[in-house]
Formats: C-alpha cells, structure tokens, sequence
C-alpha cells in the first residue's frame, strides 16, 4: 500500500491550502504534519498542561480544516493557524475559569532524569538545573499578563516579526514593543528573585548539613 | 534614550533600520545604564530558551480513503451506459437500412462508451452523467472523510466533560449539515434514475421493435428466397 501521507517539500502552505481545497485530503495531513510542532508547542506553553495542548491542537486543526474554503490567503496558512489557536487558548483559560497551570516538574529525581539524557557532554547536574530552569522559566511566564505572555511566546519561541504580532493581538506597533518590554523585564526580576532564593536554600542545607 | 524602550527591544531583536541602530549603539557607547538594561534583556532572552515542551505523539489521525464504497457509489455503471445506449438506439432507429444490415439475435450493444452526435438532442451523454457521478462521489466522499477525521479524534480517547459537551453539540450540527445535504443529492439521484429507468424503458421498446422488425425482414427473405 502507498503511504497515506507523501511529503510535499516543495510546495507551499498556501498551494497545500489550495489542494486540500479542491477536495486533497492528504495535502491537509500534510500541512498538519508541518504544522502540529509548533502549534504544539503554542498551546503547552499557553496552557500549560500537555493534555489541554493535545485538545487544543486537535480542535485547532479541525478548525481550520472546517475553515478552509474561507480562508482566502489574505494572511499566512501560518498566521491563520496562529490566530485560531490563540482564541481557543484564550477560550479555553476562560472557560476553566483559571489561570495557565504549570505542571512542576517531577522528573526531578537525578537518577530518573539521567535515564533521558540525550547529550552525553551534559551532565547530570545541568540537566537538572535546565529542568529547574524550565520549570522555573514557566512559572515566570504564568505570572505575566496575557498580552505579555503571548507577545514574549510569539517572538521567542515562534520567530514572528513585530508587525506579525501586532496582527495577532490587533494592537499598534508600539504596544507590541512595549508588552516585549515590559514583559522581559518582569521576568528578569522573577527568575532573579528565584535564583536567589534557591541560592540561599542551598547554602542554608549546606550549613545545616556540616 | 534611557526612556525609549521601543529602541532597546527594536535593537535587542535586532528589528530596526541601520539608522536606529546606529543611533542605539552610540548611546550605549555613552550610558552605563543602558547597557546594563540591554545585557539583562539578552539574558533573560538566554534564560527562556530553557523552557523546554515535552515531546508527544501527533494527536491527528490523518484523513484516510473512505473504506468502503457507499450507497451512492453503487449507482451501476450499466445503467448510467445504459442510459447512453438508449440514446444511441433513438437516434439510429430512423435507419431502415441499418436494421437490415444487422444481425437477427444481435441487438444494439448494451454498453455504450461514447454517444454519437445524434445524442445531443436528448442533451445527456454517457460523458455527462460520468462527469455528474464522479462531481458527487468526490463531494460526498470529502465530507464523509471529514466526518470520519471527526469521529475517531471524538473517540480516540475521554476527553473533558465540557469539551465532550461542545464537540458533541457541533457534531450533531455537521451531522444534520451532511443528512440536509445527502437528501438534496439523494434527490438529485433519484432524478437521474427515473431518467434512466425511463430511458431503459425506450430502449426496451426500441429493441422489441427492432427485433420484430428484424425477424420480419428475415421471414420476407427467406419467403422470396423460397418462392425463387
């Protein structure tokens, strides 16, 4: 049997759209398959629970599969996809009626985290401390206002331009400029803030400990 | 400068014209404290890198190839040509000479794969009606694959109470989108048969004619043969 789904390198979202348009089913796998990562990546880091993300990206895509025939190529395959996500992100913490959740970390435990080691020049140790990092980084991210929040995860994490952004969260310019801003710098002050704290907790179990 | 924050991220993302970046850099050359805010905002930029996403399978089942063939599909290719063949009879019929020249027990072919331009009066050739068959196949195949996409995602696994509430709310609506949408094409289905069923009818008929014709010519043969 031919694989469901053949790559099309060579073709762009938007003739992938066309195809899968005019009735191509396997042109939508395809641009699922382009697209899932990132849009993965999205919503786990918008919500913060890898079961809600598995939701969203599921609806996200059904979404635009539904939306296809009027989606007119006025914007990006990409930015569309972007937007839909975003709204049901947005739809979702409401509906929850609570904050993104950051999942701690429990793979903590320096013997379970060696298991997963993919590099072998880190070690043990900077792999717990990236893992403390991220979480830490997370519960950062969780604090900012929303319009924060999403403007850093945009530029960070998705590479979109300033004006791409402000296209995403219908606002000026300036106000993207100032949200990165502001942002980055409460963040700067939190994960400070920590590092301290986790500094004074090490040094406090080494003065308990001797 | 110290107050122009749209310059320092401009500068730190590196999204600005050559100008404004000439301009940033020269101040930071002048001000300390700029360049303690433009090191702080790199490194919190570094610290953000280290937010990791966990891997995971896809969550899409791609859209397959419908299964089986459906009702619609079954429509009998012999009738569609059948209906075509009729056209074919209809407008040889008017030749005495052909019926002649034919054979007693061999009719007109059942199956026609083309109709001839005597067919156009009618205005439905074979190509027609392959050409209507294979538009419908192709749209109906397309929402039933999405229906299909739908209804093993919707089942693939529990999902949350409210989500479960709004995927089976807009389930229902597709659902009754596609019956309202299947009943128009069963209509349009529908229509096509009795054109063939009617159809069928004349060619029947033709063909009774002709063979009563033909089996006549055959018996004045063979009388002014025998009377020779």
């Amino acid at each position: 049997m031919a694989p469901l789904t053949t790559a099309r390198t060579s073709q762009t979202d938007e003739e992938l759209v066309a195809l899968a348009t005019a009735g191509d089913l396997d042109c939508f796998n395809q641009l699922v398959s382009r697209w899932e990562r990132p849009i993965y990546a999205l919503a786990y880091r918008t919500l913060g629970r890898e079961e809600d993300a598995r939701d969203v990206v599921q609806e996200a895509f059904l979404r635009a599969f539904r939306g296809l025939r009027g989606f007119r190529g006025q914007a990006k395959f990409s930015s569309w996809l972007y937007r839909i996500t975003l709204n049901l992100c947005r739809d979702w913490v409401r509906r929850e009626r609570r904050a993104p959740v950051v999942q701690l970390p429990e793979g903590t435990d320096p013997i379970e985290v060696a298991d997963e080691r993919v590099a072998p020049t880190e070690s043990v140790e900077d792999l717990v401390g990236r893992k403390l990092m991220s979480a830490a980084v997370a519960r950062a991210m969780a604090e900012l206002p929303e319009e924060q929040r999403v403007a850093i995860l945009l530029k960070e994490f998705h590479g979109l331009t300033f004006q791409e952004i402000a296209d995403q969260l219908d606002c000026p310019l300036s106000t993207v400029k100032t949200r990165l801003y502001q942002g980055l710098s409460v963040l700067r002050r939190r994960l400070e803030r920590r590092q301290a704290e986790q500094a004074s907790l090490r040094r406090a179990q080494w003065e308990s400990s001797t | 400068m110290c107050n122009q924050r749209e310059q320092l991220i401009g500068y730190v993302y590196d999204e600005c014209s050559a100008a404004e970046r000439a301009a940033v850099q020269q101040h930071l050359d002048a001000c300390a404290e700029c360049r303690t805010e433009i090191a702080a905002l790199r490194s919190v930029r570094d610290d953000l890198q280290a937010w990791d996403v966990p891997d995971h399978e896809s969550v899409w089942k791609p859209f397959m190839p419908a299964p089986a063939p459906a009702w619609w599909q079954q429509v009998p290719r012999w009738a569609m040509a059948a209906a075509a063949g009729a056209v074919i009879v209809s407008g040889a019929a008017g030749g005495a000479a052909a019926i002649a020249l034919m054979p007693p027990v061999q009719a007109a072919p059942l199956v026609a794969t083309s109709a001839p331009a005597g067919a156009t009066q009618v205005g439905l050739t074979a190509n027609d009606l392959r050409a209507l068959e294979q538009r419908i196949e192709a749209k109906i195949q397309t929402e039933v694959s999405a229906l299909n996409g739908r209804v093993q995602l919707a089942s693939s696994r529990p999902l949350p109470a409210s989500l479960t509430a709004a995927l089976q709310t807009e389930f229902d609506r597709q659902l009754t989108e596609l019956r309202t949408m299947n009943d128009t094409q069963r209509e349009t289905i529908n229509r096509i048969y009795a054109n063939m069923k009617s159809y069928q009818m004349t060619f029947d008929t033709r063909h009774e004619l002709l063979k009563r014709s033909v089996g006549n010519l055959a018996a004045a043969v063979a009388e002014q043969s025998q009377g020779r």
